[in-house]
């Protein structure tokens, strides 16, 4: 078929999708009078519709283990194994099928006999599970005997426990969290016991855990003690990655390092997290989330220690006490979120925490850092409150985006009787954040609100009310209603001035944007005005970003009035400020991403040197030429010549440069001597670098004042090569 | 999941940020190792006959991997439709083996090969349907990847529409029609 047929076959069976069914044949006929060889086909496809084929398609497919003869191979009842005679199946499990049969001899009793499949190993295996016989606990089912029959079928006898799983059991009771957890208290002293003898359970999952009623009092019995490891050993192949257990229940550095088993008693402690994670609801409080997260925790050395600090840290939650597990961080509440159904909730979380972080932000600059703090948890609070609402797993929807939230949010908060200020500066945040998204209506309506409510609490030339007042002014000028934005701005200018501290970084803001609302409706005096007030101001400030913006903003009006040599001076200073714009940043970040590199990889790796290059470029450029040399001499060593030879070339070039800059003329012959030595014996790869030596060198000749030897070196560059870029080096050495 | 498996995807996965188009292969290469490494820990363990959509294995073994604060938005999207062809490989591989046990006598089998995994979807070929798909992707890629990352990957149409950055009613269209489509190729197969 090809891709044209096949888009008209697409496109009628996306057509038909909106009609009825008895209208469909028809629109096809209709619609193949052109090609009347696809109408068959097209008709065969319709019929296709909600029928069982159709259907198939809904089921992902499914991975299914089909059980072999040998394995399904059942015994029948009565059949005597031993002293032990089968009454009936009871189970597939572990690794091989389960019976409930009465042992004759010693005692009689019912046991829950396993038979093993065959396995070479038998003998070993038959010692080491002895040693899980002597576990005697209340809680745990007892280990009665592993033997082997004539035939050489492996048995084991285990207490006959007639129970549920501990999840079926907390359902039908209809078990409180309390009497979960007491539950569970039981399970981790039965683990915690079995831990003290040296032995790991390693497959605690709910089939395991069974609960039964002795003196009707509900009993945990944990069965299966130690057998996943017999498991392993079980393997035909002698496969020392086999891994045992059950992959839900399994702790991470289980499956990650396959090498080394670690079966140490942290990795029970995560399987009864995980076990504890689903026996209980999804929303608990704090300190108990803050239990399981502990015991579930990716990382072992992160858990509790043993099953009995897990039992008392619940204990603790009982008594009210601080649990040892709890961390008073809101990222942690989230984080389970995340961990269940991150597909949906991650984009709505981060955008949360970028309204907690907006939030902040902004009372930070107009509060205490510790008032600010305690907002923003009423703030968190708020939005995990309505974060609830949204979750996924709650309302069985599967999609809450951003938006969808920020309108909950924003429906709710409108929805207060008596806000409060805090409130206010929230309606606040959000209208922000609608501005962003470009939802300006929307943000109009509750920075309104928010500014209304503001008036109330606030003195009326605050800077929250004039930032307020901006902000709708910008808002209107976007939503093209000019004559309110001009109010309102200047509305706010005045305001500012009667601060009895005047915020001028305020004032340059609403300056600036005024004077755009001028040049938007091409009332360019006004326009020039208003920047030239601005620049004014931003002039006292430090911020040199904004300041280019000024400038810029100023040119762009001189070049709308024509006016060349302005709109160049303007500009020319723009670029001037900008190139200024957040020195002391990059310095640290450059530093912090050599100190990075220079760890994670090493002194000589491409990226560490690249970084280190710049970073001397960059000392150089401020004049601080001692700092770059002493970078220098740090990394001089760590060259491989052989690796990175045009970078070594590249930095050499710079050094000597800064040698003859700082008047050590020797050092700077040195090195230029060394890099003459390399690249006499190879030349660098990349032909420009070879100029640019050149080139520097020339420089550097030039600040020693050796004309007649730079001269000379000018006609060897001019002759290596007719490039435009080594004339115009030339042409600018020549100045 | 291996340590190193785990190291090398998160730095395949920063290449593949960067457009490198070879690293999905190489991404692919440790996924589908170790999904089958996985899947048959599973299986073998349990001995018993055990369903389970595969798209679970995806699920845990993302669970597994990464840290969730570690990758963003787009690492997680990188991922699941990297896991998702991955798991599509690993279901139809499977698949075909089953079809060809049937033709080969039992005695000819070897000791461990019959309790191997097999895979099955209900009705529904997979081999075939595969093969339907791969067609499909010749005449209309978007299409094709919805019935991807739908029927192999197990997504809600609005995960899918979220990748793929469409409407959640196009993919509904686009699915639609695409199941009739490919239900008459298997069929006229």
């Amino acid at each position: 078929m090809n891709s044209k047929d096949y888009q008209f076959i697409k496109k009628i069976l996306i057509e038909t999708q909106e009609l009825e069914a008895n209208k469909k044949q028809a629109y096809v006929a209709n619609a193949c009078r052109q090609k009347p060889d696809l109408y068959e086909s097209i008709i065969q496809m319709l019929a296709i519709e909600d029928s069982p084929d159709d259907l198939v398609m809904e089921t992902a497919p499914i991975t299914e283990h089909v059980v072999t003869d040998e394995e399904n191979k059942e015994i029948k009842a009565r059949t005597r194994i031993n002293q032990y005679t089968i009454i009936k199946k009871i189970g597939t499990g572990g690794m091989g099928i389960v019976y409930v049969a009465k042992q004759n001899f010693p005692a009689e009793r019912q046991v829950a006999l396993k038979l093993i499949q065959q396995n070479p190993k038998q003998q070993q295996l038959i010692a080491e599970t002895q040693i899980l016989a002597k576990l005697n606990h209340p809680n745990i089912a007892t280990l009665y005997e592993i033997d082997k029959t004539e035939n050489k079928q492996l048995y084991i006898a285990m207490e006959y426990i007639e129970g549920e799983d501990m999840i079926s059991w907390c359902k039908s009771h209809h078990y409180s969290i309390t009497q979960i957890l007491q539950l569970f208290q039981q399970l981790c002293t039965g683990i915690g016991f079995a831990h003290e003898k040296g032995i790991i359970h390693c497959d605690i999952k709910p089939n395991n855990v069974l609960v039964t009623s002795i003196d009707d009092k509900a009993t945990v019995k944990i069965i299966d003690f130690g057998i996943s490891q017999l498991a392993m050993h079980n393997s035909d192949k002698d496969d020392a990655y086999e891994i045992s257990g059950t992959p839900a229940y399994l702790a991470p550095e289980i499956l990650s390092q396959k090498e080394v088993l670690i079966n140490d008693t942290r990795r029970d402690v995560y399987a009864l997290g995980i076990l504890l994670k689903k026996l209980l609801p999804l929303q608990l409080p704090k300190d108990l989330q803050a239990i399981i997260d502990k015991a579930s925790a990716n990382k072992r050395e992160n858990r509790y220690p043993s099953p009995i600090g897990l039992s008392n840290d619940i204990d603790r939650y009982f008594n009210k006490q601080a649990v040892s597990a709890r961390k008073p961080t809101f990222g942690y509440l989230s984080g389970l979120f995340i961990r269940r159904r991150f597909m949906v909730v991650l984009v709505s979380l981060g955008f949360i925490l970028t309204l907690i972080g907006a939030y902040i932000n902004q009372s930070h600059l107009t509060k205490a850092a510790q008032t600010a703090q305690v907002e923003a948890e009423e703030i968190s609070a708020f939005m995990t409150d309505l974060f609830n609402v949204a979750n996924p797993e709650k309302s069985k929807t599967d999609a809450i985006t951003a938006v969808d939230l920020l309108n909950k949010a924003q429906i709710k908060l409108l929805a207060i009787e008596q806000p409060t200020l805090s409130d206010a500066r929230f309606m606040h945040t959000i209208g922000s954040i609608y501005t962003r998204l470009g939802k300006l209506d929307k943000a109009k309506t509750i920075i309104e609100k928010s500014l209304q409510l503001k008036h109330k609490y606030l003195n009326n030339s605050d800077r929250e009310i004039v930032q307020g007042l901006i902000q709708l002014g910008l808002l209107d000028k976007n939503l093209n209603d000019f004559a309110s934005a001009e109010k309102n701005l200047l509305l706010a200018i005045e305001l500012i001035k009667k601060q009895k501290k005047t915020d001028i970084s305020q004032l340059a803001y609403a300056h600036n944007h005024l004077g755009n609302l001028f040049f938007k409706t091409l009332q360019l005096e006004k326009a020039i005005i208003h920047h030239q007030a601005a620049i004014k101001y931003r002039l006292k400030l430090d911020d040199k970003k904004l300041l280019a913006d000024s400038y810029n903003n100023l040119g762009v009006i001189y070049r709308e009035q024509e006016d060349i040599s302005e709109t160049a001076r303007y500009m020319h200073l723009a670029i001037i400020e900008e190139s200024q714009y957040h020195f002391k940043k990059s310095e640290q970040l450059m530093i912090d991403a050599y100190k990075i590199f220079s760890k994670s990889y090493d002194a000589s790796h491409y990226n560490t040197l690249t970084v280190a290059t710049n970073l001397i470029r960059f000392y150089d450029k401020r004049m601080r030429q001692q700092e770059a040399l002493d970078l220098y001499e740090e990394l001089v060593d760590s060259f491989d010549e052989n690796t990175h030879y045009d970078k070594k070339l590249a930095l050499m070039t710079w050094v000597e440069l800064i040698y003859a800059k700082n008047k050590q003329y020797e050092k700077a012959k040195i090195v230029q001597q060394e890099i003459f030595k390399l690249i006499a014996q190879k030349p660098p790869t990349q032909k420009h670098l070879h100029l640019r030596i050149y080139t520097l060198y020339i420089q550097s000749l030039i600040l020693q004042e050796q004309f007649d030897l730079a001269s000379q070196q000018v006609s060897i560059v001019l002759e290596l090569s007719k490039n435009k870029l080594a004339k115009d080096n030339f042409l600018y050495l020549r100045v | 999941m291996s340590n190193t498996a785990k190291q090398e995807i998160t730095v395949l996965l920063k290449n593949l940020k960067e457009g490198n188009k070879s690293t999905q292969d190489e991404i692919m290469k440790i996924l589908y190792q170790e999904l089958r490494g996985f899947a048959g820990n599973i299986l073998k363990k349990e001995n018993q006959t055990i369903t389970f959509q595969a798209t679970e294995l995806v699920n845990e073994a993302y669970i597994r991997m990464f840290d969730s604060n570690q990758l963003d938005w787009t690492d997680r999207t990188h991922f699941l439709s990297t896991a998702i062809v991955v798991m599509r490989r690993f279901l139809v591989d499977h698949a075909r083996k089953k079809n060809a046990r049937s033709r080969i006598p039992k005695s000819a089998l070897g000791e461990f090969e019959d309790s191997a995994v097999l895979t099955q979807s209900f009705d529904a070929d997979v081999v075939l349907l595969d093969d339907a798909l791969t067609d499909l992707e010749k005449l209309d890629k978007r299409q094709a990847q919805i019935v991807e990352y739908r029927f192999f990957g197990g997504l809600t149409e609005t995960v899918v529409a979220k990748i793929l950055d469409i409407s959640i009613s196009t993919v509904n269209r686009e699915w639609k029609a695409a199941k009739l489509w490919l239900m008459h190729q298997i069929r006229n197969n």
